[in-house]
């Protein structure tokens, strides 16, 4: 117990050694399949590794890839979608599912913000949680360090200056801290998913004799939120918002 | 005239039960030797004081009462007739006055009828060459509505009736202006020939034209005259054009009510019906559908809009081809107007197709209504990869990019982690974020302790020894202005003693002579310094407890006393 906690504090977002032996040749052996245009091969090779329970930026990224080479465009979308959600700004992930989402039928305004609000949400999503709060963490001990300096110096001015630079610092942090938590409540409370049926109507309410609002398709990246009687609500893009069977999709 | 005695006439079928009284003439051009018939009519009711017209101008030549009941739609008149047969006394117009009855207590009077005496024979005239003397009121022609008030849209029924007393061997059809109307024409082939009687002259008529009028606009609106020709029969092979005009009509259009409107109300007006049939519902992605949209009923088809066929994008709904027949059965316009759609499935799914609605507002009722076709399930099936290629509102950029392709896989370490496995929130992480707080609020206590262990009060005391000197001698300058000694001395006393005590950590129970003498001796105060600072005590004392004794100013005791002090501040003590 003890050693396993101390692993863990050790060898967090580290990669996990243990089994990786045969876990990498599974990646290998997709990799391959992959070049040698075996999609459906690499398909199942790749999911074979998310099943042991681990989980890549990598793999989702080369399983979207495969899935993208196969034809079936709404589960790239899926595992780009997944991918993004461990390397948010990954820059190979980002111009696949550009390239991925070209090829759905919908076409959904993005939401419009102020240009702080754009700059914020940039910020916020260009890191996981995990990085999120390694970089919250780093900033306390930074802070730290000029707090003790603080201390111990005995130069009046010196230690003014040490005193307002940690405060600064701490001050940096907790904003830090606070996003951290934020992005962490939007990824818990605002799942996303893709449509997997071949097309969707979208209901006023939770229920099939309720009005259609309008047609959705696969592949479509949706908000997905509230769940009632094999029902969930989901939002696109600009408020367009409204009820879909919970079959029809799979969360990212 | 004619005009009166035809309104008359209706007028007398139109009231039914109600009682009536009027005068009516078999003829109203007459030659000086012929007799006319005059009657009048009394039509149910018992008339009583029946009072005739003086009849000056004519020769009664009978008297004669008739009655007579005759029974329409169900309802039964009766009729009183006291006819008179006149002749009139000389040529030109004689009128005949009114005539007074009163029915249930109520008096009643006929118009004055005017009869028109020529000398010579009437009968002549119709062989007579001068054909333009022809009396217009031989023939003529007469337009009626079927209704006084219409909505807007609503068909309404304009017939041309033609009147005549002489043979006809051709006529042209009537032609008006319709302005503010859409008309539709009904086809009135070989007219019928009725036998009509008006004001006891006998009239052959027949409808010869009929328009099915719908009003584009509200108000009172008017059609004119309309014009036409007839060629009458004058002897053998031999006719004669006469030109006639009908009487104008107005009806009275009410604009269609503004509540409750229908939101895709395109102005039809009448009774209609609203049918579909669809090829097929299960088809593939490019094969087209035939959906046939029928409207049917009376009323202003032809200006239906096109109805809409609600689909999504994934459907490409062509513009209809349109059919219209119409006919006319009761004087009724009605029809069937049906629209065919070619619908193409560009996209693979299972599709609803919303009913087509159709809405119009009935004037029978005078309520909008809405009819729609039933709803459909298209189902599309896929057509191959192809179907993918149909990708639309793609910006410049983006085109360039479709025809890219993705970026190759990544390979190397994949970097695993554990799916569920979540940083943020666990007890590593509040270590590693609390850590920092801990250990700068463990240094910085840590610290405050060991500059704690430093200062003792002792040292607080000696440090504040000269400040508070300092207050309490300024205090004694002040006394210095006062007259008495007293105060001054032991405001002084009380600053050399709090100022030596507080520099040499005396406590309380020590405050005395003996043991600050001891203090300054262990202090290693020289004894120079000792002796004038317990001089300058003692001199205190004394002036406190003998004053006569004293000689030296305060001022001089004052100032020393600050040279004391300052004198043991620069001695370094131990």
């Amino acid at each position: 117990m003890k050693l396993k906690f101390l692993y863990m504090v050790l060898f967090l977002g580290v990669s996990v050694l243990s089994s990786g032996t045969s876990v990498m040749n599974k990646f290998e052996e997709a990799n391959n399949a992959y070049s040698e245009s075996e999609y459906d091969k690499s398909i199942s090779l790749y999911l074979e590794i998310l099943d042991t329970g681990y989980s890549s930026a990598h793999i989702y990224y080369n399983l979207g890839n495969a899935y993208y080479k196969a034809g079936e465009v709404a589960p790239s979308i899926l595992y780009y979608e997944k991918a993004l959600h461990l390397k948010p700004a990954d820059s190979d992930i980002l111009y696949n599912l550009k390239l991925a989402n070209l090829r759905i039928n919908d076409r959904v305004e993005p939401v419009k913000r102020s240009v702080l609000g754009a700059w914020f949400y940039r910020v916020l999503n260009g890191f996981t949680v995990r990085q999120w709060s390694w970089l919250t963490i780093g900033i306390f001990w930074i802070s730290l360090i000029f707090g003790l300096g603080f201390i111990f110096l005995r130069k009046k001015t010196g230690r003014q200056v040490l005193f307002s630079m940690a405060l600064l610092i701490l001050i940096i942090g907790s904003i830090s801290l606070g996003l951290t938590i934020y992005k962490d409540r939007t990824d818990k409370t605002v799942t996303e998913a893709v449509i997997f049926s071949a097309n969707v109507y979208v209901k006023s309410e939770p229920a099939s004799r309720s009005t259609d609002l309008f047609i959705i398709h696969e592949g479509l990246k949706v908000k997905t939120g509230e769940k009632i009687d094999g029902w969930t609500f989901i939002e696109i893009g600009a408020g367009k918002q409204g009820w879909v069977p919970d079959d029809s999709y799979e969360i990212i | 005239m004619i005009l009166y005695s035809v309104l008359i006439l209706f007028s007398g079928l139109a009231i039914g039960q109600q009682p009536a009284f009027y005068a009516e003439v078999n003829k109203n051009r007459v030659s000086v030797s012929d007799y006319v018939q005059l009657s009048f009519i009394i039509e149910n009711g018992k008339g009583k004081n029946f009072k005739r017209p003086s009849l000056s101008d004519f020769d009664i030549l009978n008297t004669q009462n008739y009655s007579s009941s005759s029974s329409a739609n169900g309802r039964v008149t009766k009729k009183l007739s006291i006819i008179y047969l006149i002749k009139p006394r000389g040529a030109g117009k004689k009128t005949i006055g009114s005539a007074k009855v009163s029915i249930n207590g109520k008096t009643y009077s006929t118009k004055p009828i005017t009869i028109e005496a020529i000398a010579g024979k009437v009968q002549e005239r119709h062989a007579d060459k001068n054909h333009q003397n022809l009396p217009k009121k031989d023939v003529f022609v007469r337009a009626y509505l079927n209704k006084p008030t219409v909505y807007q849209g609503e068909q309404v029924l304009l017939t041309y009736k033609i009147f005549t007393r002489q043979g006809i061997s051709n006529y042209s059809q009537p032609v008006s202006k319709f302005t503010g109307f859409w008309k539709e024409d009904i086809k009135t082939e070989n007219p019928k020939v009725k036998r009509e009687t008006i004001n006891g002259l006998a009239y052959r008529t027949a409808i010869i034209k009929k328009v099915v009028l719908f009003p584009q606009k509200s108000g009172e609106l008017k059609i004119p005259e309309a014009e036409m020709f007839v060629d009458l029969d004058v002897g053998f092979f031999n006719s004669k054009r006469v030109d006639l005009k009908s009487n104008p009509v107005k009806i009275n259009v009410r604009s269609l009510p503004g509540i409750e409107i229908p939101e895709d109300y395109s102005g039809a007006v009448g009774q209609f019906e609203l049918s579909s049939h669809i090829n097929t519902t299960e088809t593939k992605v490019d094969e087209a559908i035939t959906l046939l949209v029928k409207i049917k009923g009376a009323g202003n088809l032809s200006l239906v809009d096109i109805p809409i066929v609600e689909l999504p994008n994934d459907f490409e709904v062509y513009d209809p081809k349109v059919n219209e027949s119409k006919s006319t059965r009761n004087n009724i316009l009605s029809g069937t107007k049906s629209y065919e759609y070619l619908i193409i499935p560009r996209q693979e799914g299972v599709y609803k197709m919303k009913p087509v609605r159709f809405s119009y507002f009935d004037p029978k009722t005078k309520i909008y209504k809405t009819v729609s076709t039933q709803s459909y399930t298209l189902e599309i099936e896929g057509g191959g990869s192809s179907s993918k290629g149909s990708v639309s509102g793609i910006s410049k950029d983006e085109v360039e990019l479709l025809g890219k392709d993705i970026l190759f896989i990544k390979t190397g370490d994949p970097a695993l982690q554990l799916v569920n496995y979540t940083f943020f929130n666990s007890i590593p992480f509040f270590l590693l974020a609390g850590a920092p707080f801990l250990l700068f609020f463990g240094m910085f206590g840590l610290r405050y302790y060991q500059s704690n262990k430093k200062t003792d009060p002792d040292l607080a005391r000696k440090r504040n020894a000269l400040p508070m000197a300092r207050k309490q001698l300024k205090q004694a300058k002040k006394l210095m202005a006062q007259p008495e000694d007293k105060p001054f001395y032991e405001a002084i006393s009380m600053a050399l003693w709090g100022y030596f005590s507080d520099r040499f950590g005396l406590q309380t129970h020590e405050l005395s002579r003996e043991f600050l003498e001891a203090k300054l001796v262990e202090q290693g105060i020289n004894e120079g310094l000792s002796g004038r600072i317990m001089g300058l005590l003692d001199k205190c004392e004394m002036a406190l407890y003998a004053p006569d004794i004293v000689s030296e100013t305060r001022n001089s005791v004052y100032e020393s006393s600050i040279k004391l002090i300052m004198e043991v501040e620069n001695t370094k003590t131990g």
